[in-house]
């Protein structure tokens, strides 16, 4: 019996070795070069060879099969730069690089993040981001339009080039069109719908990014627009104004999901409650990912989407640069390579992604612009110009935190 | 013939809820109200073992890992366990509860302070940080095993031999080491899946660098495909299973040579 | 009794040094935090995170929704896994697999597992509609996301009934039957043998893992966030959204919070150490009798 425990020990201790021995391999460091001054024809040459580690959400396959397959391939083939896509959730890798900045350390381990909104905020605050870089991308000076709000502007925060866009989102509103023939249009015919529809409908409870953004547009709907709201924070004015959405929100809770005593706490479990038909609508930011779904089999093939009349929120997705990447050259390479019209038009193909492009079609090459239109879109995805014509701001983030807290007093301590 | 019933209800509590979970492994879609998939597929096994995921990569760091996590929580919790159990000594009940803490205070209150801590120290993003991470957790697990067992066992067979003319060192061998086995390898088994199953900790010190298969887990679980979190769920809970069943073959062999098993399950 | 008061020492030494350094000095490092130190445009340390923690409308709906879920399934977990371990006794090799299995499953998934079952479109509710007995998923009670807590409770029985049983089988062995065949020969009725030989022999692992599982119960986010309510949260979940909040002057409430968890797992702890004790002196009077 020694024997065996000896020899089974001594062998799971050397298979352990040589099996821990190749996860982890060492990141290669970049060559030392000043990122913030060298040229361009410098930093491809210096990024080659190198890995860029790329710190996004991971809670979507059909965004992993993108940037695993796509977007790896080509940076090899392109620049000989390995991508090395890391799942993290936003609010986790900038705790992590608070953490890592209080701490001082200035050789990090994340190269490239996926960020925008408060999350961008908040790293500015913290002084957690390189840059500003975003304006020496090629990519970034040839087709992006530097002057529009969306560039300008990550939710009313200034970018000053420390983020790069790489695509656009938009709320919408997704229904089973086989069970809703005319599905609500605005706030007011969605309260009446829910009153004769109970237990149909029911929305992520804040602080969910999507359930927030679905109270910040019942706001704009019941207070008179979000032009007033633009302005740099202002807590009497929200809080002096916003009474008349709680009252939408109260007066809905009866004829909600589990008669609004509780809602769904994540965007993901809406979604499992509108696949399992338990409700009947759903929303979200991506306006492809209705039409994934479908694709994928998992929701019903008469899903679509649907925007209010009044607008839906928009926002873009960006790129940034942590403070201590130790792979800048390769970040910024990665960075301007999702810019690319090449890039772009992939990601918007359905079959890819769907997601819409954040450079400018005008911009574009007449070839590719005619590829761009040619795209097919998804079976549940609305074209860009519908989206572009009711497309509404963010509210800065302190609005949001505000009205958020704002709802868990008003609406989810008023249901139980 | 009451405890025959009982123990098929307790049979049927603990494997039904696993039921829904196989089936939603291969099943891209169950709408309502289907009472078994329309059809089934394996397009979640595909994408899991496509390397974009990294899930077979992940499966073996965590294996490694836990191993690692193990074979130094026997070495330290060892002669710790022996000491609390057999031996009495100023300071006994505050090491007792020191060895207790880990396994009360929530995660959160001291998972932050280790990251800033290992920041200072250069010990994050690597293995070894999440390595001497681990420790905390599962130490208290191996102790507690072997201390239960070692307070069981005395020291009395021990100065039995002392008598009889072995050394300290070959009374121990000779005589304690061979009847803790079971406690050792209980210990090994609770302390391998607490490494196995650490989310928070390695994601705060491993940083995104170390890949274990629930830092790569817990996005499908939080996201808004069953079947992919089905799946993987099942990847998961396979492998702490393999190791349980290897643990259990050892114990087997243990228990067997030995005419007084301590842990006789 | 032994010989060189330093060996012990050097025994527990390492396990004390990893344990002190890996874990009381980041408890510390929590501990200042959450008065303010370090913390993103803070002046020094004050009670402001401790002040604004407590006098959150929520957090007292938190703190007796987290007590009661941790509560109700402890005293479950307790009664039903010796049970499970006094029923295993003497089938242990077939059904020992039961102790077992829930180890290997980590607890969101076991959450998952109650959602999949339990929930309104889950397999029970299906196989209802199936036999005829409901029409539309609304028919279905409502067990999980209830507010009482019982679909959290189920989930946690799941894992910790086993883990109860695994503890105290030892402690069934050989040495217990003895008494329980006296006990039987004299008359004894089950429940007197439950009352008066098992339950005092089998008390030290059954509280050890009593205030394991309660400590875990109490201090856990990640069931609570899938089958919980919206409001009030569990006491963890609001300490894990105010930990993520982007507005960063946040952090330090949620350092607060999770030292009010901890000193609730440290009650708990102190109360097993309290009924051990007491148990250790009426069991070390009968140990000494047996070994004479």
């Amino acid at each position: 019996m020694r024997n065996l425990l000896q020899s089974s020990l001594v062998t799971l201790l050397l298979l352990t070795l040589v099996l821990t021995g190749c996860a982890g391999k060492a990141h290669p460091p970049a060559p030392a070069i000043d990122p913030a001054a060298a040229d361009w024809a410098t930093i491809t040459a210096a990024a080659r060879g190198t890995t860029v580690k790329f710190y996004m959400w991971g809670g979507s396959d059909t965004i992993n099969r993108w940037v695993d397959g796509y977007v790896a391939r080509r940076m090899s083939e392109l620049y000989g730069v390995k991508v090395q896509r890391v799942p993290m959730d936003a609010p986790d890798f900038i705790n992590k690089l608070l953490t890592e900045k209080q701490a001082g350390q200035t050789a990090g381990s994340i190269d490239l993040i996926w960020v925008n909104g408060a999350n961008f905020k908040t790293a500015r605050q913290g002084d957690l981001l390189w840059g500003p870089f975003a304006g020496r991308l090629p990519n970034f000076q040839a087709y992006v339009n530097a002057a529009s709000p969306d560039v300008v502007t990550d939710f009313g925060f200034p970018v000053d080039g420390y983020e790069a866009p790489w695509g656009k989102a938009q709320f919408v509103m997704i229904y089973d069109s086989a069970r809703v023939p005319e599905p609500p249009r605005s706030f007011a015919a969605l309260a009446e719908w829910v009153r004769q529809n109970p237990g149909r409908f029911t929305y992520p409870a804040p602080p969910d990014f999507t359930g927030s953004a679905f109270t910040r547009m019942a706001l704009y709907e019941t207070t008179g627009g979000f032009a007033q709201y633009l302005t740099t924070y202002d807590e009497a004015r929200l809080t002096q104004r916003w009474q008349p959405a709680w009252d939408l929100l109260t007066g809905m809770a009866p004829h909600l999901w589990l008669q609004g005593e509780t809602y769904p706490e994540t965007l993901a479990r809406l979604h499992q409650l509108y696949a399992d038909g338990e409700v009947w609508f759903s929303m979200s930011y991506d306006p492809a990912e209705a039409s994934n779904m479908i694709l994928k089999g998992a929701w019903p093939e008469t899903t679509r989407t649907y925007l209010l009349d009044a607008g839906t929120i928009g926002n873009t997705h960006f790129t940034a640069v942590p403070f201590n990447a130790p792979n800048k050259p390769g970040a910024m390479l990665l960075a301007d390579f999702l810019l690319s019209p090449e890039a772009q038009i992939n990601k918007q193909d359905p079959h890819q992604w769907g997601d819409f492009v954040a450079i400018d079609p005008q911009k574009l090459p007449d070839a590719d612009r005619q590829k761009l239109a040619g795209l097919a879109r998804g079976p549940a995805t609305l074209s860009p110009a519908e989206l572009s014509a009711r497309r509404v701001p963010e509210l800065a983030p302190e609005y949001v935190g505000k009205l958020e807290a704002g709802w868990r007093e008003q609406v989810a301590r008023r249901a139980r | 013939m009451a405890k025959r019933a009982a123990l098929r209800i307790a049979v049927s509590a603990f494997l039904l809820p696993l039921l829904p979970l196989v089936l939603w492994a291969f099943a891209p879609a169950w709408p309502w109200p289907r009472l078994l998939p329309a059809r089934l597929g394996m397009q979640a096994w595909q994408y899991l073992l496509s390397p974009g995921p990294g899930v077979l990569q992940a499966a073996l760091t965590s294996a490694g890992l836990a191993l690692l996590v193990t074979l130094a929580c026997v070495a330290i919790g060892l002669p710790a366990g022996l000491a609390l159990g057999r031996h009495t000594f100023p300071g006994r009940t505050a090491v007792e509860v020191l060895v207790l803490l880990p396994l009360l205070v929530p995660p959160m209150a001291w998972s932050v302070g280790v990251h800033y801590l290992f920041v200072r120290l250069g010990l994050t993003d690597s293995l070894a940080g999440v390595w001497l991470a681990h420790l905390v957790p599962a130490l208290p697990y191996m102790v507690r095993t072997v201390g239960a067992a070692a307070a069981t066992l005395g020291m009395r067979a021990e100065e039995v031999g002392r008598t009889l003319g072995a050394g300290p060192w070959q009374a121990f061998r000779l005589i304690t080491l061979p009847r803790l086995v079971p406690a050792l390898l209980a210990g090994s088994a609770l302390t391998f899946l607490v490494s196995l199953s650490q989310y928070l900790l390695t994601l705060l010190i491993g940083g995104g660098a170390v890949s274990t298969l629930p830092v790569v887990l817990m996005p499908f679980l939080t996201g808004a495909d069953r079947s992919l979190a089905a799946a993987l769920s099942l990847v998961f809970c396979g492998v702490g299973a393999l190791f349980l069943w290897l643990t259990e073959l050892l114990l087997r062999r243990a228990a067997g040579r030995d005419r007084a098993p301590w842990l006789h399950l | 009794m032994m010989k060189g008061r330093l060996v012990p020492w050097l025994m527990v030494g390492p396990a004390v040094l990893v344990l002190g350094a890996l874990f009381l000095v980041p408890l510390a490092l929590v501990l200042l935090q959450s008065f303010g130190y370090q913390a993103v445009g803070s002046t020094g340390l004050t009670l402001a995170p401790w002040k604004s923690a407590l006098s959150d409308p929520e957090f007292m709906g938190a703190l007796v929704l987290s007590f009661r879920v941790a509560l109700v399934s402890t005293l479950l977990a307790m009664a039903l896994g010796l049970g499970l371990a006094v029923l295993l006794e003497r089938n242990a090799g077939r059904y020992a697999f039961l102790t077992r299995l829930p180890l290997v499953v980590p607890h969101l998934v076991v959450g998952y597992l109650v959602l999949l079952l339990l929930g309104r479109t889950g397999l029970m509710a299906r196989l209802g509609h199936a036999l005829g007995l409901l029409a539309a998923p609304e028919q279905f009670p409502v067990l999980v996301n209830d507010r009482f807590g019982w679909g959290m409770i189920l989930a946690y029985l799941w894992k910790e009934v086993p883990f109860v049983a695994l503890m105290v089988y030892p402690l069934l062995g050989r040495g217990t039957a003895a008494w329980r065949d006296a006990a039987r020969t004299l008359g004894a009725t089950p429940w007197q043998a439950l009352r008066h030989v098992i339950l005092p022999l089998t008390w030290p692992a059954v509280a050890a893992a009593g205030a394991i599982i309660f400590a875990y119960s109490f201090g856990a986010f990640e069931l609570p966030l899938l089958l919980g309510r919206s409001y009030p949260r569990a006491l963890p979940v609001l300490a894990y959204q105010r930990y993520i909040d982007p507005d960063l002057g946040r952090r330090p409430e949620a350092m607060a919070i999770a030292l009010v968890l901890t000193l609730a797992a440290l009650a708990a702890a102190a109360c097993y150490l309290v009924s051990l004790a007491r148990m250790e002196r009426a069991l070390a009077s009968v140990r000494r009798d047996e070994h004479g």
